[in-house]
């Protein structure tokens, strides 16, 4: 019987990879593809970017490392700007909570954040394949993302036919209204990139790194003060860590929640003076930000998700006082 | 290497004067034939402050006069070394001058919006809280204290390229 039981599993395993080797077009395995190109492929390429009525044209220039990647971005259009951008792989991995049972009082667990945000994504968005068409000379499936409710925007992609890298995205609302778009108008993939191709041209060049933490205690102390208590279908924290809003400025802690496609940023800091909070909403294009004193610190929520969704994600902040058993708004 | 050259782009190199006289010389054909191509030119100049802070703003017809108004009446410029916290929000407009500054942060509080804050969700300690009900918006006192968060934000999920790295950022964990 058990014997039987053991063939019958590993005809079923054979059939599941069978599946997969042939399901290339599933939608949820699309998906995959995409989250694996962004690290394996290097390229450089010319991609519109389109919020509301404005147009920007932006030259890029990405990595793969084994460690992260590097990215270079430049305007092409309007006023230069140039942002150089270094992500150490770890750092995003690095703190992750994964949604477990009702609390987000869970250990880091790493790396099953994929796993975890890609299941995610699939319960809360419709799948769809939409065929084939072509971007920037290249052949690449349509997947659409479509939301199965309010708290979020849907996606639609053009997936690269060889690589899965994204060759268009955008991002649209429940009215069926587009919120941005980016689209490559030309693109080539990359075997070298050259260190001179990262570097600045402009002296003005911004200059972001995003790097794990290096105390190890960090992921342990942070959050520990902090909950998200009956968040917005399918959000959960992924990410913490702190920030630093100039040299002498008191860190604030940096929340990040996902639903797996959509990302919404909670920044929380000390407020010394009553004078010091501010609430507020402000919004940008599909950026929404929403800010609210809680607790004697300044609570502050921002993401590409609609204004209800950052609202919910503002209200279920709850500070846990040292010592207190109770949380307290 | 052989590329294929959009219409955006060379006219996006007309304006940054990227251009050699042969190219601009039949951009400006182009231009003067096609209306559609002037508005786009023209479009693109206007884009100007595109990616410094990543936003998009509808300004209202009276902006401009808004920002002339508040060059007017502004105090001169006095950053002090020491608040390093707001150089650090003032950097993206650094740039391009105080009349940029101005014209930001004017922005960004043009489009900010009450509502929510005194009548804030009254949730105590429940399992699923309730979202907040809609609210009439209401213009009010820019905050630019805001901005060091979108900037912030936009960081993560990459300047420029916010759809394209928000999937990294969710689906790949970074």
């Amino acid at each position: 019987m058990l014997r039987w039981r053991r063939g019958l599993l590993a005809t079923l395993l054979l059939l599941l990879a069978s599946t997969l080797q042939a399901g290339d077009e599933k939608p949820g395995l699309w998906l995959e593809r995409m989250a694996h190109s962004l690290h394996t492929h290097s390229y450089e390429g010319t991609f519109i970017f389109q919020r509301g009525d404005r147009i920007d044209t932006v030259r890029v220039v990405h990595a793969a490392l084994d460690d992260g990647y590097r990215e270079r971005l430049q305007t092409l259009t309007g006023s230069a700007r140039e942002v150089i951008r270094s992500v150490d792989r770890v750092s995003a991995i690095k703190g992750a909570r994964v949604e477990g049972g009702g609390g987000q009082q869970g250990g880091p667990q790493r790396p099953p954040v994929m796993a975890g945000m890609m299941l995610r994504a699939n319960e809360r968005y419709d799948l769809k394949s939409h065929g084939d068409d072509r971007i920037a000379g290249f052949p690449c499936y349509v997947l659409h993302a479509e939301a199965r409710d309010g708290y979020r925007y849907s996606h639609r992609y053009c997936l690269h036919r060889d690589t899965g890298l994204p060759l268009s995205s955008e991002l649209i609302d429940a009215d069926g209204e587009l919120l941005e778009r980016l689209v490559f108008t030309e693109l080539e993939f990359l075997d070298v990139v050259f260190e001179e191709s990262l570097k600045a041209r402009d002296c003005d060049a911004r200059h972001i790194e995003i790097r794990a933490a290096e105390d190890g205690a960090t992921d342990a102390a942070l959050g520990g003060e902090w909950s998200f208590e009956g968040l917005p279908p399918g959000f959960a924290t992924v990410m913490a860590t702190e920030r630093q809003f100039g040299p002498d400025a008191t860190p604030s802690l940096h929340f990040v929640l996902s639903d797996g496609l959509a990302t919404v940023s909670v920044y929380v800091g000390e407020t010394g003076e009553v004078s010091e909070a501010f609430e507020g909403y402000t919004r940008s294009g599909a950026t929404h930000a929403l800010a609210r004193p809680v607790s004697g610190h300044q609570v502050t929520v921002v993401g590409e998700v609609p204004k209800k969704t950052i609202e919910w994600i503002a209200a279920s902040a709850r500070f846990r006082a040292e010592g207190a058993e109770a949380p307290v708004r | 290497m052989n590329k294929q050259v959009s219409k955006s782009e060379r006219l996006s190199a007309l304006v940054d004067n990227e251009t050699d006289t042969f190219e601009t010389r039949r951009l400006t054909d182009e231009l003067m034939k096609s209306e559609e191509d002037r508005a786009r030119w023209a479009r693109y100049h206007l884009i100007g402050d595109s990616l410094r802070g990543g936003m998009a703003q509808i300004a209202p017809a009276d902006f401009l006069a808004g920002v002339q108004e508040g060059i007017a009446g502004d105090e001169p410029l006095d950053v002090p070394a020491a608040s390093a916290q707001r150089l650090r929000w003032l950097k993206p407009v650094a740039g391009i001058g105080v009349a940029a500054t101005v014209a930001m942060v004017s922005l960004l509080g043009l489009q900010m919006v009450t509502g929510s804050g005194e009548d804030a969700p009254t949730v105590t300690v429940e399992v699923v809280p309730t979202p907040a009900p809609a609210e009439t918006e209401v213009v009010t006192t820019p905050d630019p204290r805001f901005a060091r968060y979108l900037e912030n934000h936009a960081e993560l999920v990459a300047p420029g390229s916010s759809a394209f790295a928000r999937v990294r950022n969710s689906v790949d964990g970074e």
